[in-house]
């Protein structure tokens, strides 16, 4: 690990803490907040059930009955009392404290065989207790006593905790993220150019400078270069005018061959710029694609969720029909856009973008979905942009950075869908297409080009699938939109659909960290068994997670658990993907690709569950057979892979 | 800290956003809280009112003629503090008694029969309102007329707003302190990268003055930028210095030989004088 990449670590850590001590500040005044807010509403609750109790019984003793004459109250209090959920003791009694009606709820056992009288210390069973006066002839002659919980537990607190753990997961990658472009911008990129004009140094070439950053720490030093390279120039100007003063001015006969034979020995062996520096100009092609993936990673995470929202309450369609016109429509744009110069790609895919959100504020029903649909493609388009020039190798680790963009954009959609419908989404869509836009601008250009000249070279069909499979991004793209369009209706039946976007928001979330996740995680499979032997047994070990585990834990979890489940096929695919952009060598690859398939469809054909299960199962792996299948095709088609690094 | 200002800015902006969403969630979460007790409250309401309509329903009569069912409604509205309204149809949807006494004799919209579904009960949430509704029948199982009970959700927000002020408060100093943490903490991680720029910095400034002074660089090993300025500078010194011998060769003849015979760049004009030495040092140095 170097200095760099210790101090960005250290101030991500700097960011944590500084992020989640507000956060749990915030969660239990959330919390405390709740709790009060259900002990009054329950308070209200007794008030509505004792005051109404207490009317039936003044009309009771509205025809003349004393009350310590009275007979039935037990009945009556059970009888009334059984549909109020809340109530754990009820009594009536008359003004001189006589116990006339008694009511336990059933199941609390704990109370049983206590004597309680209007003055019982309710607080020390941990219950709170209201009275309402028995009236009769304008006299009071009892009360009514209903007992509760004194703390009763906050409805869907889970939920609650839940939105606050988004928050937290959204903020922590945003936060990464915006450290990183800054540590990037204001202290790797200067160092870098510092470090290319002492590459040039080391090549005898004096004659640029290094571009001076407004501010930041590595100004100074960018600064006291130029300086040096200023003097060294100079220095070379006295020796050049004192050489050319000997060449013109000399006695000696032979000094203007000398001189210019000196002169030119100079010339050939060092470059130097005595009559003015100019800057060296530096393309850092891969400093910012991974923030630039991340905020066409955002920009997806959210239109694929509203797309797919919009289909489900406007016009009953089925959520796959945004997210397959979404998937296809990018493949496509992106085969064509190849051809097309890296600014107009990226530009282009802006202006799409544009007109898809402009749309979306004037459509519903299936206009807003093929209009949400289109706000994917751009921003998955963007994301390839800036990811596929970079050879696989690097692009590779991108795809953690692109996971996370679409967990933070389901994470946003989460936070959302509260009261005042979607106001944050698109402005936090808008800044991320804004901001990975100039990002892939400043990044893309020079990597683009290479590119470019790379694929003029190959038939239509050819470019069309390298266009396609160059960026394993892709494949995380389709198999987003794929899994959303499958998890999608056991979605609707884990939540109860009361809040349709933030449950469709969840599951992107859920996906987009799974991914994440499986990106490191291949990455660092990668990283501790280098070579072949780390790609095998990655490999197997995600196809394994892609494949066994969802379809087990589906059939195991028809519910609650196929969130989870769900999220390790994310996982799943996201690993296998790494590890099909990073290994070397075919081979034994495609056999494990085939035997995993093989696995998978006997698994798929045993029977499970219920029928959706079952479909469900089987389209998975169905999917993922054919995924795999054609990965190891194109792999065998295009011979050993190299791996370029940047 | 030199330079490193922007970052803990940056760090601090983190935290100013971590807590806009942080709030975004308290919100959420305890107007979901807010809703789901307003939903149990209206429950219960209508529970209660649900119980005595059924038994005078039992009756036979048509709902619209028992009046004390007016009576009924105001009373059990005033226990739960008038914060919701209750109002009984008849099977024509038009309101018979309510609380609210001018809705009385209007049609009640569609949406307050929930999803159309033949439930004894039902709720139904648009943006505005929270409603629940129960239908009555009478002793044959025919319908008579629905009970409805409704909140307005714009109070329910302003609670939950009532409810954030605080910790909206508490978030404002809990930020003022974070800034202050997030330049210390800044200023510790960027401890040892401040230490090295540093150190770049000064090497450079100090190559820059010895080379302006005319003073002889010493590089540490025989890489970077240092090496290659001084190995430069040696070029251009020698250079200089065969320079210096052409002319100086020069002035030799002209004047008195004997006296130059000890500097380097004496007898330049034969091939095999002393200048010899100085330009293939020279040059070698161009190579290097």
């Amino acid at each position: 690990m170097t200095v760099s990449d210790r101090t960005v670590l250290r101030l991500c850590l700097v960011g944590l803490a500084v992020v989640v001590v507000p956060w749990l500040a915030t969660l239990a005044a959330s919390m405390l907040s709740a709790a009060h807010l259900a002990r009054d509403a329950a308070g209200a609750r007794m008030e509505i059930v004792g005051g109404s109790m207490a009317r039936d019984l003044n009309a009771y003793l509205g025809i003349d009955i004393s009350l310590d004459r009275g007979v039935g109250f037990d009945a009556y209090l059970a009888e009334d009392l059984a549909g109020e959920d809340e109530v754990m003791v009820a009594l009536i009694a008359t003004e001189d404290g006589r116990v006339v009606g008694h009511y336990l709820r059933p199941g609390r056992d704990d109370l049983v065989g206590r004597r309680f009288t209007a003055q019982s210390d309710w607080r020390a069973l941990h219950l709170a207790a209201a009275t309402f006066p028995i009236v009769h002839k304008g006299q009071q002659v009892g009360r009514l006593i209903l007992a509760r919980d004194a703390a009763p537990g906050i409805p869907h607190a889970g939920r609650v905790v839940s939105d606050f753990l988004v928050a937290l997961g959204v903020i922590l990658a945003i936060g990464a993220q915006h450290v990183l472009v800054a540590y990037r911008q204001s202290v790797s990129l200067p160092l870098q150019t510092v470090a290319a004009i002492e590459r040039r140094a080391e090549r005898r070439q004096f004659d640029r400078t290094a571009p001076v950053p407004h501010g930041g720490p590595a100004a100074p030093v960018a600064e006291a270069l130029n300086r040096l390279l200023a003097a060294l120039n100079d220095r070379y100007a006295r020796v050049a005018s004192y050489l050319d003063e000997i060449r013109e001015m000399s006695f000696n006969p032979a000094a203007p061959a000398e001189a210019a034979r000196y002169q030119a020995a100079l010339a050939a062996s060092a470059r130097f710029a005595p009559e003015g520096l100019k800057e060296l100009r530096v393309h850092m092609g891969d400093l910012f694609a991974g923030p630039s993936a991340f905020c066409g990673g955002v920009v997806a995470g959210i239109a694929g969720a509203l797309a797919s929202l919009s289909a489900t309450t406007e016009a009953g369609e089925h959520g796959i029909l945004p997210a397959a016109t979404a998937v296809a429509t990018g493949l496509l744009a992106a085969a064509l856009a190849a051809r097309l110069g890296p600014r107009v790609r990226i530009l282009g895919g802006g202006a799409v973008a544009f007109a898809g959100g402009l749309a979306l504020s004037f459509l519903s029903g299936t206009g807003a979905t093929l209009a949400g649909a289109a706000l994917a493609v751009a921003g998955s388009a963007s994301v390839a942009a800036a990811v596929a020039p970079l050879g696989i190798r690097a692009a590779a680790g991108r795809i953690g950075h692109a996971a996370a963009g679409i967990a933070t954009g389901g994470g946003v959609v989460v936070l959302d869908s509260g009261h005042f419908g979607m106001w944050a989404s698109y402005p936090v869509a808008a800044v991320a297409l804004g901001a990975g836009l100039l990002l892939a601008l400043r990044s893309a250009p020079p990597a683009v080009a290479r590119e470019r000249r790379r694929l003029s070279t190959k038939r239509l069909g050819q470019v069309m699938l390298a266009a396609v499979l160059a960026s394993p991004a892709w494949l995380l793209f389709v198999a987003f939109g794929v899994w959303l369009a499958l998890a999608r209706p056991d979605a609707a039946a884990v939540h109860d659909g009361s809040n349709p976007t933030r449950d469709l928001g969840l599951f992107v979330f859920a996906a987009g960290f799974a991914l994440a996740m499986g990106a490191a995680a291949g990455r660092l499979a990668i990283q501790a068994w280098p070579g072949r032997t780390g790609a095998e047994l990655a490999h197997a070990l995600t196809s394994f997670l892609l494949v066994l585990v969802p379809g087990v834990g589906l059939s195991i979890f028809e519910g609650g658990g196929a969130v989870a489940t769900a999220a390790l096929l994310g996982a799943g695919l996201a690993g296998a993907t790494e590890c099909l952009a990073a290994r070397k060598e075919s081979g034994m690859l495609t056999a494990t690709s085939g035997l995993v398939a093989g696995v998978a469809l006997a698994l798929a054909v045993a029977p499970s569950g219920s029928p959706t299960l079952g479909a469900s199962v089987f389209a998975t792996v169905t999917l993922a057979g054919a995924g795999l299948a054609v990965l190891s095709l194109w792999d065998t088609m295009r011979g050993p892979r190299r791996a370029e690094v940047s | 800290m030199r330079g490193f200002g922007g970052l803990a800015v940056r760090i601090w902006l983190c935290a100013a956003l971590g807590q806009f969403f942080a709030l975004l969630a308290f919100f959420n979460g305890v107007d979901e809280v807010r809703s789901v007790e307003t939903q149990r409250q209206l429950q219960t309401l209508l529970a209660r009112a649900v119980a005595p309509v059924s038994a005078m329903a039992a009756l036979g009569f048509p709902l619209e003629y028992q009046s004390d069912l007016q009576f009924l409604v105001d009373a059990v509205t005033v226990e739960a503090g008038r914060t919701e309204d209750l109002f009984i149809l008849n099977p024509d949807g038009v309101v018979v008694f309510a609380s609210d006494q001018g809705a009385i004799g209007s049609t009640a919209p569609a949406h307050w029969y929930g999803d159309g579904s033949a439930a004894a009960s039902w709720t139904a949430q648009s943006r505005g309102e929270t409603v629940v509704g129960a239908a009555v029948v009478n002793a044959f199982g025919a319908p008579i007329g629905t009970v409805i009970a409704r909140a307005s959700r714009d109070g329910a927000v302003m609670d939950v707003f009532g409810a954030l002020r605080l910790s909206v408060v508490v978030s404002g100093v809990f930020l003022v302190l974070v800034g202050l943490v997030a330049w210390l903490g800044t200023s510790l991680a960027t401890q040892p990268l401040a230490v090295r720029l540093r150190t770049m910095e000064e090497g450079f400034r100090a190559a820059t003055a010895d080379l302006r002074m005319g003073i002889a660089l010493e590089p540490e090993g025989d890489r970077g930028m240092m090496a290659a300025t001084a190995r430069a500078v040696t070029a251009l010194d020698a250079v200089e210095e065969a320079c210096r011998g052409i002319d100086r060769a020069v002035a030799g003849r002209a004047g008195h030989r004997a006296g130059a015979a000890g500097e380097p760049g004496v007898g330049s004009a034969s091939p095999n004088g002393p200048e010899r030495p100085a330009r293939s040092r020279a040059a070698e140095e161009m190579r290097a």
